[in-house]
């Protein structure tokens, strides 16, 4: 492998793309055979939720990197990389990419002190008591949707913040959570009753929290992957997303 | 150094080296020829960023030179003073370079001042192009800084 102490391109610095291997569970990066990789998310089958990356340079005092084109497919909803659970992979403000418009059932909808809590088990809102306006459980609104009529107080195609959260329970604020899941500030919601039908809630993405991949078909966004620890933590940037 | 002036075709990966970094009282120091990759743990300094120091600056200093810094919070906050700081080249040995004009600076997406993640031990990634200097002569006095990320988890 060559050593270069410093390089100048004046010449192009091609790449050749490399398609990553993949089964129902795994995606597999190379990187002995290629910087720069690419996935037609047509081609791939429920959510896969292991990210592994052969072949790192290991050594001290090093760092790699590579490139991953993602192209959607068709049923972005049901067939995508599930990067939260790729917990390998970090991203700015904990933002692992909840995939686009998919729906999160709500247990119920019940009444705690006069407002509405939502019991959604698992919902991945959950944070340290400690996290302060910026974190993902603070400002990245949400939505409800339902097959049915929402509870009283909760409208379709409405932003609502969470707060008091556990991995089970939040309560829906109507106003961004002023000092995070700990501080209780947000603007509860007075229960009135439970709606009808089977609810559901997914992360509303706005132009500064865009989810990872874009959700329409053949829609073409690329990352990028870089590690300081010869491949333990992998950071994921987005380069470009819905590249035209 | 190597200059490729060919088009080069890479099919592995490609490996970038951590520099030389440190951080004393409120100045950030980077050794600019011993790596593009820079990792630094704000603990110990004293304040805020005030001084951003580049040693090791040669007059050979190629243009277009990128660098990427990764960011450790202190348990006190600490911020860059980007509104008064400038880039300060230093030859080898210590001799303050005199080759950049008083007029270096550093600009912004769109302006606006990345601003770290508060978070103590929060992970902050950014991203410096230098300007281009490609014949040791002055074409530009803007040093490109831009926030990767902040606050990866």
């Amino acid at each position: 492998m060559a050593s270069l102490n410093g390089i100048t391109w004046s010449g192009k610095p091609k790449f050749q793309i490399r398609n990553p291997s993949y089964n129902s569970t795994n995606i597999y990066i190379d990187l002995a055979v290629g910087h720069v990789w690419r996935i037609d998310c047509a081609n791939i089958s429920g959510a896969i939720g292991n990210f592994t990356v052969q072949n790192v340079p290991s050594g001290t005092g090093i760092v790699s990197s590579f490139l991953l084109g993602l192209i959607q497919g068709p049923n972005p909803s049901t067939n995508y990389l599930n990067w939260l659970a790729m917990t390998n992979v970090k991203w700015a403000g904990g933002i692992r990419g909840v995939q686009p418009y998919q729906k999160h059932l709500i247990n119920s909808a019940q009444m705690d002190s006069g407002d509405i809590l939502i019991y959604s088990n698992g919902h991945y809102l959950s944070a340290p008591a400690s996290e302060t306006v910026g974190g993902p459980n603070s400002i990245l609104p949400i939505r409800f949707t339902t097959t049915g009529t929402l509870p009283t107080g909760i409208a379709l195609n409405t932003n609502y913040w969470s707060y008091y959260s556990s991995n089970m329970y939040f309560f829906p604020s109507t106003t961004v959570v002023a000092s995070g899941e700990g501080g209780g500030s947000g603007t509860p919601i007075t229960y009135v009753n439970g709606g009808t039908g089977t609810h559901y809630w997914h992360m509303y993405h706005h132009e500064k929290h865009q989810n990872i991949q874009t959700a329409t078909d053949n829609a073409v966004d690329y990352l990028s992957f870089t590690t300081w620890d010869n491949g333990t933590t992998w950071y994921g940037t987005v380069v470009g997303r819905d590249i035209k | 150094m190597a200059d490729l002036q060919r088009p080069v075709t890479i099919n592995s990966a490609i490996i970038g080296k951590k520099g030389t970094a440190t951080c004393t009282g409120t100045t950030l120091t980077i050794d600019i020829i011993s790596g593009t990759y820079f990792e630094l743990d704000l603990q110990n300094l004293s304040g805020d960023i005030s001084t951003f120091r580049m040693e090791n600056y040669s007059a050979g200093f190629p243009g277009g030179q990128s660098y990427t810094l990764k960011l450790i919070q202190s348990s006190t906050p600490r911020q860059f003073t980007w509104s008064s700081l400038i880039p300060q080249l230093f030859f080898a040995g210590g001799s303050a370079a005199t080759t950049g004009p008083p007029n270096w600076h550093f600009v912004h997406i769109g302006g606006e001042h990345p601003y770290l993640s508060q978070e103590n031990n929060a992970v902050n990634i950014m991203s410096i192009i230098s300007p281009v200097t490609g014949d040791n002569s002055l074409r530009d006095v803007a040093w490109l800084v831009a926030m990767v990320g902040t606050d990866f988890q």
